[in-house]
Formats: structure tokens, C-alpha cells, sequence
């Protein structure tokens, strides 16, 4: 039924009947507010009211502004200075180092101390040292992140404008997903099984990801029928694309790049949690399935990178444990 | 008392509306006056604080991306077009703000030693900011709901475009945009209730 703007605008009252709509009458109604200028321009007043009435009471302030000026003068000058003082510097060392070296080496240099490490960076926890409810949301977590990874960069090929998008979108989905994940095993009674919680975790993002597809992600898998971990190092999903059933066997996710094990073993705090996933998940998870399967060497070096700069030192050293990184 | 002194002094509310559009107060700014500035964060300033609470939900994070953001727009003046629209230019401006502020964002270190031992009983706190207030409005929102609202209202995107970008059903947008709607409608707890 062709809906009038009479229909939507009751609609987009407040406390307006919209919250019962069925996909289908929400489609339409969408199609409409796009279609039609003046109750699109409702929706937007009504959005920008909402928005208006979320208190605010700290405003910006010139004087803020002004300090922020002064502080960006004083840096600018400072960072002239230092490069004018850098470059004396150095040609001051290198002159007094040519002169001073003796031939086979500096003595000073072999007889200087080791640093000496005042606290000892303890050692990232092993899977098997964290409870199962931890183990089995890690392991959980880690398959789903590598299946959304799987569907964009693997079984197809999106343009760079597509592909921003759909990581943008996967990772939301992620997020959402894992919301369900962690809920299904705070359950007890009965205690969830992992592979179980896993296969309906899989077809929920997938059922999300094929409400609307992007235009240059052709294939997605319709339906995944099974998830198993054969062996502690893969996992398997059994998943129907066309019309057949394929079986996906892929490692499973180093402990260095999965989210729910980096939340434990580096203590990170939601926010800290949510700049790492940003980072790695446009960075070292494209095409990640395919890489853990070709063993690409390059993928330490790519995680410490994405992730050294958000951490605190301390954080860094057992970062770069959890990564076998010198 | 010079024209910047008496907008810091005279009380927002007080104020009668600048008739200057946008885009003439900047092509003042961009001639080296900043008086302008001070119209700009009066017409746009809690609007933008809104748009840093809705991304970050950090009420003191929002007001000093705020403040950053209009020292850019400062800054920055000699680069926008006067020809072209303010508004999708402030906000790419805010944006950047954002994503540089993302970028750079470092856990603060405190030794344990540093950190006050806990009082016995604590007391409830006595009054709750507005940004907190609202900070707890949106924490009722999902990720995806929040950037629904920032593609909408700041952006600008119809109700397919915003679909396209998140990849959900344009029907799917309209009713989480309308629940999140909905969601902050709804009266705020009281803190202090058990």
C-alpha cells in the first residue's frame, strides 16, 4: 500500500506508532521520508529537537581558544629552536667523536651497565591459566572476528570506497554480535556449548551483513550449518553459499589479535579496547584469513605498529611478549 | 572595552542575534579579525559539544574537542571557501578533531602508590553536570544507533545513504533512528535512586 505524508507524519510524532512497524512498513516508510522533501524535513526537525534537548552546559570559550593559540605559538617557536639546537648538536658530537674515538672501538661503550629494569613486566596470562568462561568468549570472539574478515577480503574483491565502508560496518557488527556472545554464556543453567554459541553468533552477523548489501560485495554466504574447532589451532564452519555447502577451515586467530584476550591480558579499559580494535581492524585483519593461512611473516611487525602507539609503556612490554617481539 | 571583551562579559542569553551569516563571519575571520570567532561558538558551540558527546560520550573529552575545534576553524580560516556552505565544512573540521583526537589518545599512567586510598563509605556525589547527564542519555544507545544520529544530524544523509554506509536496510535506519529517539525522550533515572 502506497503510503501519504499524512500516514508518515503521524508516524513521526513523538511516541508515534513507528516502534510496532513491521520491515515491511518500515521500508516504505523510509522509501517515503527519501522521496519526500517536507516529511523528510520533519524527521530532521524532530531529530535535531532530540539532539537540542540532551543538556549542555559547559559551552567552548574564547579564553580556551585564546590558551590553545598561545600553546600552539610557544610550540611552534620551541620546535625552531629545538631543530636549531639539534642540528649544532650534532654536528658538535660528530666532530668531537671523530676526534676522540680511538681505532677498534670505544672502551666506554663495552663497559657500560645493562639498563636495569627497576619493575619486572610480568608474563601475559596463557589461555589455559584464564577461566573457561574467559577461554570459550576469547575463542568465540576470535572466530567470529575472523569470519566477517573472511566474507569481505577473502570471497571477494570490494572497491576501496566499499571496502572503508564494509570495515566500518563489520566492526559494528562485531561489536553488536559480541554483545550476544557474552550474554549466552553468562547463562548457567544449562552451561551453553561454545561451538553452539559460536554457530548462531555466525549466522546473526551474517544475517545482519546480508540485510543490505554493498554493491561491490557479491558473495555471501546464505546460512552456516555447522562450527567445530577440529583442532586447538583451526576451527571449521560449514557454511552454504550458492547452492552448495562448503566447508571453511581456517587457523584460528593469534592471541596478539584477538579483542576479548588483549582486554585481559593488557588490562585495557573500554575505550582502550575500542582504539585497539579500530586500529587492527583496518589494518592487520583485511585479508587476515588468507594471511594466517600463507603464515605471512609480516603480520607481528603489523600488529605492533597498529597497536604500540595507543599503549602506555608498561602495556607496550607485554604487548610485545604476547607478540614474541624483542 | 573592545568588541571581543564585551561578548566574554555580556551573558549569552542576554544577547541579541548576530544577523552575520556563517559565511560572512568568516570571510571576516579569514581577513584576521576574531571577533567573529566568539558569534561562531555562541551559534554553534553546543551543537558541536552535542556531536563530541554523541561520538565519545566523555563530557569533559567533548568540550575540549570543542574548544579545539574552534581554534582550527581559527586557525584554518584562510582555507574555506567563502563561496561554499559553513556547516559541512565546520563539522569535516570537527571530524578531523575527532579522528586526530582518536589517534592520539593515550590511558593516562598513575603509579598505584599515587592513587588515594578508598574512604570508607562513599558519599553519594551532590549533583550530577548536564554533559553527565547527558553522557547517560546516550550510554542507552548502541554504537550503531549513535552513528545513525551523527550521519543524520551532522552529516546530513538521507535515511539510503546512511543505509548504504552501514550496511542495515533503509527500513532498518528508520526504525533505529526513531527508537534511539525514543530512548532519549525517556526520562533520565535519578542517580541517587537505590
Amino acid at each position: 500500500m502506497d503510503l501519504h505524508c499524512d500516514d508518515v507524519r503521524k508516524l513521526l510524532e513523538p511516541a508515534g506508532s513507528a516502534l510496532s512497524l513491521s520491515d515491511e512498513r518500515a521500508e516504505q516508510v523510509a522509501e517515503h521520508l527519501d522521496r519526500c522533501p517536507d516529511c523528510d524535513q520533519r524527521l530532521s526537525r524532530r531529530v535535531a529537537d532530540a539532539l537540542a534537548a540532551l543538556p549542555v552546559a559547559a559551552h567552548p570559550s574564547l579564553g580556551a581558544v585564546r590558551t590553545l593559540a598561545r600553546q600552539e605559538l610557544r610550540k611552534s617557536t620551541l620546535l625552531r629552536l629545538a631543530g636549531l639546537a639539534a642540528a649544532g648538536l650534532a654536528l658538535a658530537g660528530t666532530g668531537w667523536a671523530l676526534l676522540s674515538t680511538p681505532p677498534g672501538g670505544s672502551a666506554a661503550s663495552k663497559d657500560r651497565p645493562a639498563p636495569v629494569v627497576e619493575t619486572p613486566i610480568p608474563e601475559p596470562p596463557a589461555l589455559s591459566d584464564l577461566s573457561e568462561l574467559d577461554r570459550n568468549v576469547i575463542r568465540s570472539e576470535g572466530a567470529v572476528a575472523l569470519y566477517l574478515q573472511f566474507c569481505l577480503t577473502c570471497i571477494n574483491n570490494p572497491t576501496d570506497q566499499d571496502k572503508q565502508e564494509f570495515l566500518t560496518r563489520s566492526l559494528l557488527i562485531f561489536r553488536e554480535v559480541r554483545g550476544r556472545i557474552r550474554s549466552e554464556f553468562a547463562k548457567t543453567d544449562p552451561p551453553p556449548k561454545t561451538d553452539a554459541v559460536i554457530l548462531n553468533a555466525l549466522n546473526d552477523a551474517l544475517g545482519i551483513l546480508s540485510s543490505s548489501k554493498l554493491a561491490s560485495v557479491n558473495f555471501l554466504p546464505s546460512k552456516i550449518t555447522g562450527f567445530r574447532f577440529p583442532t586447538p589451532d583451526s576451527l571449521q564452519v560449514d557454511h552454504v553459499l550458492g547452492k552448495q555447502t562448503w566447508r571453511l577451515t581456517l587457523p584460528t586467530i593469534p592471541r596478539h589479535l584477538n579483542f576479548a584476550y588483549l582486554k585481559t591480558a593488557l588490562g585495557a579499559n573500554e575505550p582502550l579496547l575500542a582504539r585497539i580494535e579500530e586500529s587492527l581492524w583496518t589494518s592487520v585483519y583485511v585479508s587476515l584469513p588468507a594471511r594466517l593461512e600463507d603464515k605471512d611473516p609480516t603480520i607481528g611487525r603489523r600488529s605492533l605498529d597498529a597497536v604500540l602507539p595507543l599503549l602506555s609503556p608498561r602495556q607496550q612490554a607485554t604487548y610485545r611478549k604476547i607478540v614474541g617481539a624483542p | 572595552m573592545s568588541a571581543k571583551d564585551q561578548l566574554e562579559t555580556v551573558p549569552p542569553e542576554d544577547r541579541l542575534p548576530d544577523p552575520r551569516r556563517d559565511e560572512e563571519l568568516m570571510t571576516l575571520l579569514r581577513s584576521g579579525e576574531d571577533e567573529p570567532l566568539g558569534v561562531l561558538m555562541t551559534r554553534h558551540g553546543d551543537e558541536l559539544v552535542r556531536f563530541f558527546l554523541l561520538r565519545s560520550r566523555d563530557p569533559h573529552a567533548a568540550q575540549d574537542l570543542a574548544n579545539e575545534t574552534f581554534f582550527r576553524i581559527f586557525s584554518k580560516a584562510r582555507t574555506f571557501e567563502p563561496k561554499k556552505a559553513f556547516r559541512p565544512w565546520f563539522f569535516t573540521v570537527a571530524l578531523n578533531v575527532w579522528r586526530a583526537w582518536q589517534r592520539r589518545r593515550r590511558p593516562p599512567e598513575v603509579p598505584l602508590q599515587a592513587l588515594p586510598e578508598p574512604a570508607e563509605e562513599q558519599a553519594p556525589s551532590p549533583s550530577v553536570s548536564a554533559e553527565e547527564q547527558a553522557a547517560r542519555l546516550l550510554e542507552r544507545l548502541s554504537d550503531i544507533d549513535r552513528e545513525i544520529l551523527v550521519l543524520r544530524h551532522y552529516e546530513g544523509l538521507q535515511l539510503k545513504e546512511i543505509a548504504r554506509r552501514l550496511g542495515l536496510s533503509p527500513g532498518a535506519v528508520y526504525t533505529r533512528l526513531f527508537r534511539a529517539l525514543e530512548k532519549l525522550r525517556e526520562p533520565a533515572e535519578d542517580p541517587d535512586s537505590v
